[in-house]
């Protein structure tokens, strides 16, 4: 987390946004990557960010505010530094997802999503198509299949390890 | 089925590297065919091959392309729909993941067939490793010039854009998908006009889904008849099929269209050991499901459909006896009900009261009347809405309620006293 | 044209007609929610189902547009399901909160419950809860998120018409919910216009909330005199209540659909201007003896203004107003232009003006400049200049309509004036200081209570109804003028409001033609004036 306020935050970014409009015929369609890119580089979606985005796309705050607030991967608060995403789809059920998942928050000391560390977030999520591996996860970017507690100590492992 | 056609490249190591693809034959069909061949010619392939949707739909692809207006005053635009979400369904993903060149030569001849110059790849935001894999496939494609100003030395070009998700299942619905690369939420639109009118950015759109577009250069490369004659009758070619649950090897398996269900599962590895079949949804959660006696069905659209429920995104997901069907449905309605864009009162609302009831019974406070109440609140929504995710949601409950009725009431029995 | 049949009745519409536009224009009814004539078609409600012959699942009227030949059902046992089913959904989280909801008795959800419901309810769950109830978003609105149905005609209407941007719909699914963007307040000129554009309670008026069961309010056409526009309005006050207020008759104002003047519209200045109908009212007669005012009847002060008037043989400053009616316009010009020949008459101050917008606010603060212009020939002329020469050369008296000249002049000049000026008459609705300054005060009714016709900036000629009894002893300007024609002039008999109008029509070429039948609901364009030049109707 920076110590930068979000507004510089996201100015800094502008040049990154300029090369992402032009790709787009529509300014507007820009809204979905520009996002990401400020949530990429604060750890969420600021205030700040939102009122960016809205100015670089010409789309009315509120529309911004509409999209932050409809898809799963933004996030609206200072959000822990790891994500875990576990999925809770039918096919990971059947091959026994429930009993990992109960492991992995017990493991971690999850309360309302957030570890007892305070370093990663647990979202139950619904089926990310890995069906082939289950029960998997996914690890900030990486899937992680066919879980076991042996596998998922590892990634809790690398998740420590990471941040000392 | 003797060779793999899809799925030939997807066990060889760096295949998504251009040089190990080109070297197994990429790009070679779409530089012959746009150096020597019209567009209406590709277009005619892809009709006379039976090529249908493989996304879910199972709309014939040649017949899609030609609802493009015929005098163009605006743009036309091809979107990909690579926002693979049906639970059960993983086969887009192979694709992305381990033949993106296959993909980006699909779309080549797809956006060359319909006198296109810019594309936009939708892939949803939770892949990551194969948005990066496809990335860099486009790159390095452009880099050899496959994509961009004058392909082949032709006027033909083609500017192709990665457009990344960001976390709802109903962008992969053709209109959501829309909405959502425009910058909106991904609220289906109301139709008409269908997209191939009014799509993208107001222009006319065709949208194909990533299995679908990867058919195109083999059909063009062996001919339409080869690639109908490998399926079934008016269901052409092979199919990727998602097989998990209770399978001993889940995994993608390429068959071809028709193939019986029971075929493919033994493909698998058949039910786990000690285990056997109690029920097996065909295509991915939104399938009516069908109990073991129901799975003698071959696996394309017209038979599927004869059969009472639909191929859909071919995601077969096999459930032992070990299976609570309470506790399937439970999953079901709560993606449903979590999945709901929510733009239109009865899915809103229907989708949320139909978790609710399961829930309730799952954890023990059902009656035995809140069957007939989630079969009704189910049927009430279908056809009544803007898209058919609806639909989606109100198949699982008719479904295994009605084939699985006396579970249901054993449940409800057990766990709340028979309460009426 | 094109040739279908609804419920058995074959009627022609034009090609690109919805099917809920043909049954509006056809007098019949199908429930809805999200459309709106004024606001682009969401299709998210789904309760306008109906029936088409040949097809297999029933579809949304406001989106399907007819084609020839086309057999519609609104009320087959296919279409009936379909609106009972999507209703039932609509309701199925809904609060009851009727008892306490000031939408109830004017409810689309109440109403359609009743029309097309009448069903066994199923659902007997926890109902979902949201983040805001009986929340304010604005000095206008009441937002409570629970009773909304998720619509959106309150996000298009700021979207589209005012293009604002106030509100969004957040969330997915059953979480969905309608509020405020980041950072916004729900303080655009026409806010007022979300209370009646929300079908359900979600969105209600602060100024009316709790005040009186709608069931108890009579309502009258009317046109807002607030500005140049004319924008139609229903005036709604109290009239059945078993314990009346008292306090105030008029309970509030709501726009009538105009499609040429206000479509379906109106602004917050005129919308929330009604307290002036009962509040600051002229209520008796006055006439100053010994330097005070004092109460009096009517005889005795039509008799005292006619006495003043009499033994001035000079002209006298007229200060008329564009407030008034063509009828009071036109019967001022009769009494004291034609008749009395009065020659120093202005009718414009600067405090006429105001802010005008690009939409429905005009700057010119007043109903009938139009019709001061076209019966009194006069085009801009001030009162400054009548007052300026008062100042310098007093007049016999001032005549004043209305304005309040200590606003206008300030206390001090105002004071030197009236030390200047024997005699001054007011007559008005509202009292002011000079009102209080007069030497005969004369209370007239103000437009809620009495019949007439505004001329709009366009040159529409709109009529207004009386709702109304005047209160106090006010009494219509247009018997207040006849009064004292009666006894300066040769008048014997009182002319009714809408025989002045037909004698106005008969002598002016603006108004020529015109007469009430034919002015109706939606007023008409008089002669040769600005918008019958562009080629309007």
């Amino acid at each position: 987390m920076s110590n930068v306020s979000p507004l510089d935050d996201v100015r800094s970014l502008d040049s990154e946004a300029a090369k992402i409009l032009v790709l787009y015929d529509q300014k507007r369609a820009a809204v979905l990557p520009l996002l990401r890119l400020a949530q990429e580089k604060a750890g969420f979606v600021s205030p700040e960010a939102e009122a960016w985005v809205s100015e670089h796309t010409g789309v009315p705050l509120v529309h911004v505010h509409e999209a932050t607030s409809f898809y799963t991967m933004f996030h609206v608060k200072p959000h822990p530094k790891h994500h875990i995403r576990f999925c809770c789809g039918t096919s990971c059920m059947l091959r026994g997802s429930e009993e990992r998942l109960a492991y992995l928050k017990e493991k971690l000391g999850v309360r309302d999503g957030v570890s007892s560390d305070g370093l990663v977030f647990v979202e139950e999520s619904e089926c990310l198509c890995a069906c082939e591996t289950a029960p998997m996860m996914q690890v900030d970017d990486r899937y992680v299949g066919d879980l076991d507690s042996a596998k998922i100590d590892a990634e809790l492992d690398k998740i420590r390890k990471d941040a000392s | 089925m003797t060779e793999p056609v899809l799925s030939r490249n997807f066990n060889i190591p760096d295949a998504c590297m251009i040089e190990v693809a080109e070297k197994r034959g990429a790009y070679q069909t779409a530089r012959r065919a746009i150096m020597t061949q019209t567009p209406e010619e590709i277009g005619q392939a892809v009709t006379a091959s039976n090529l249908r949707g493989l996304g879910g739909a199972g709309f014939p692809t040649g017949k899609k392309w030609q609802f493009l207006p015929k005098d163009r005053t605006r743009p036309v635009y091809l979107v990909v729909n690579a926002d693979e979400g049906e639970p059960g369904t993983f086969k887009d993903r192979y694709i992305l993941e381990r033949d993106p060149h296959q993909l980006l030569e699909g779309i080549l001849l797809a956006a060359y067939a319909i006198r296109c110059q810019k594309a936009y790849v939708y892939i949803r935001g939770e892949y990551v490793e194969p948005w990066r894999r496809l990335q860099n496939a486009l790159d390095q494609a452009t880099a050899k010039k496959y994509f961009g100003k004058n392909i082949f030395g032709t006027s033909f070009s083609l500017e192709v854009v990665i457009h990344r998700g960001a976390g709802a299942y109903i962008c992969g619905e053709e209109t959501g998908l829309l909405n959502s690369l425009e910058g909106w939420k991904g609220f289906p639109r109301l139709k008409p006009p269908f997209p191939a009118i009014v799509g993208l950015f107001n222009c006319p759109t065709i949208m194909n889904n990533v299995e679908t577009l990867s058919c195109i250069p083999h059909i063009v490369k062996n001919g339409p008849d080869w690639f109908a004659s490998l399926g079934s009758p008016g269901n052409g070619g092979t199919h990727l099929f998602s097989v998990s649950g209770h399978v001993n090897r889940p995994g993608v398996y390429e068959m071809p269209m028709g193939t019986p269900l029971k075929e493919i599962i033994e493909k698998a590895g058949g039910v786990r050991q000690g285990h056997r079949l109690k029920a097996v949804i065909p295509g991915g959660i939104s399938a009516k499901i069908l109990t073991a006696d129901e799975a003698d069905v071959r696996m394309d659209y017209d038979s599927l459909r004869a059969a009472g429920t639909m191929l859909g995104s071919a995601g077969i997901i096999v459930m032992d006896e070990t299976t609570c069907m309470v506790k399937a449905l439970l999953y079901a309605t709560k993606f449903f009900a979590h999945e709901s864009c929510g733009q239109c009162s009865p899915c809103r609302e229907g989708t949320g009261w139909a978790y609710k009831i399961v829930k309730r019974i799952y954890e023990g406070k059902g009656r035995m009347r809140d069957l007939d109440v989630l079969l009704s609140v189910a049927k009430g929504m279908e056809g009544r809405t803007i898209c058919a995710f609806a639909d989606a949601a109100s198949w699982p409950v008719q479904s295994y309620i009605l084939k699985f009725r006396a579970e249901f009431e054993d449940y409800i029995r057990r766990t709340s006293s028979g309460r009426d | 044209m094109i040739n279908i049949t609804i419920d058995g009745k074959q009627i022609q519409v034009a090609e690109g007609t919805t099917i809920i536009q043909a049954i509006d224009q056809n007098g019949m009814d199908l429930p809805r929610y999200c459309y709106h004539p004024g606001l682009s078609i969401a299709g998210n409600c789904r309760i306008c189902q109906v029936e088409i012959e040949k097809a297999p699942k029933t579809v949304i009227a406001c989106n399907t547009k007819v084609t020839e030949g086309m057999v519609i059902y609104t009320r087959s046992p296919k279409a009936k399901e379909s609106q009972q089913v999507v209703l039932e959904y609509l309701l199925a989280n809904h609060p009851l909160d009727c008892p306490v909801c000031d939408q109830s008795g004017e409810c689309k959800l109440q109403d359609y419950y009743m029309d097309y419901g009448l069903y066994s309810p199923k659902f007997d769950d926890p109902k979902v809860k949201k983040t805001k109830k009986a929340f304010p978003i604005g000095p206008t609105i009441m937002l409570d998120q629970e009773r909304c149905i998720l619509c959106s005609r309150c996000v298009r209407f700021c979207d589209e018409i005012t293009r604002t941007h106030e509100l969004g719909i957040f969330n997915r699914g059953n979480r969905a919910e309608v509020d405020l963007g980041p950072g916004k307040v729900l303080d655009n000129p026409y806010s007022g216009n979300l209370a009646d554009v929300c079908p359900v309670g979600a969105l209600t008026d602060r100024d009316f909330r709790f005040k009186l069961r709608v069931w108890y309010l009579g309502s009258q056409e009317s046109v807002c005199p607030g500005c140049a526009r004319g924008c139609n309005t229903y005036i709604h006050y109290e009239r059945s209540r078993p314990y009346p207020l008292k306090t105030q008759r008029v309970m509030r104002l709501k726009p009538r659909e105009n499609p040429a003047v206000n479509q379906w519209w109106m602004c917050d200045g005129g919308r929330y201007a009604y307290p002036s109908i009962d509040k600051e009212r002229n209520l008796f007669v006055r006439i100053r003896k010994s330097g005070v005012l004092l109460q009096t009847d009517w005889q005795g002060g039509l008799d005292a203004a006619a006495k003043l008037i009499c033994e001035t043989k000079g002209s006298w400053g007229l200060l008329i107003s564009a407030q008034l009616t063509n009828e009071e316009l036109y019967l001022s010009k009769r009494l004291f232009v034609d008749f009395l020949k009065w020659k120093s008459v202005g009718f414009r101050s600067r405090l006429d003006f105001g802010v005008e917008d690009d939409f429905l606010i005009k700057k010119d603060k007043n109903p009938n400049a139009f019709g001061v212009k076209a019966l009194l020939g006069l085009d801009e002329t001030s009162i400054d200049s009548v007052l300026q020469d008062a100042e310098q050369r007093p007049p016999e008296g001032l005549f004043v309509f209305a304005h309040d000249l200590d606003k206008i002049l300030g206390t001090q000049r105002f004071k030197q004036l009236r030390s200047k000026i024997k005699n001054i008459i007011f007559v008005g609705p509202q009292e002011n200081a000079t009102a209080l300054a007069s030497d005969v005060l004369l209370p007239s009714a103000c437009y809620a209570e009495i019949d007439g016709t505004f001329t709009n900036f366009e040159g529409r000629v709109q009529r207004i109804r009386k709702a109304l009894e005047p209160t106090g002893s006010a009494r219509p300007l247009v018997e207040i003028l006849q009064g004292l024609e009666m006894r300066l002039g040769e008048r014997q008999t009182m002319q009714a409001t809408e025989e002045v109008f037909a004698e106005l029509a008969k002598q002016n070429a603006f108004f020529s033609g015109l007469n009430y039948d034919l002015l109706g609901h939606s007023g008409r364009l008089g002669n040769n004036g600005p918008a019958a030049a562009k080629g309007k109707k």
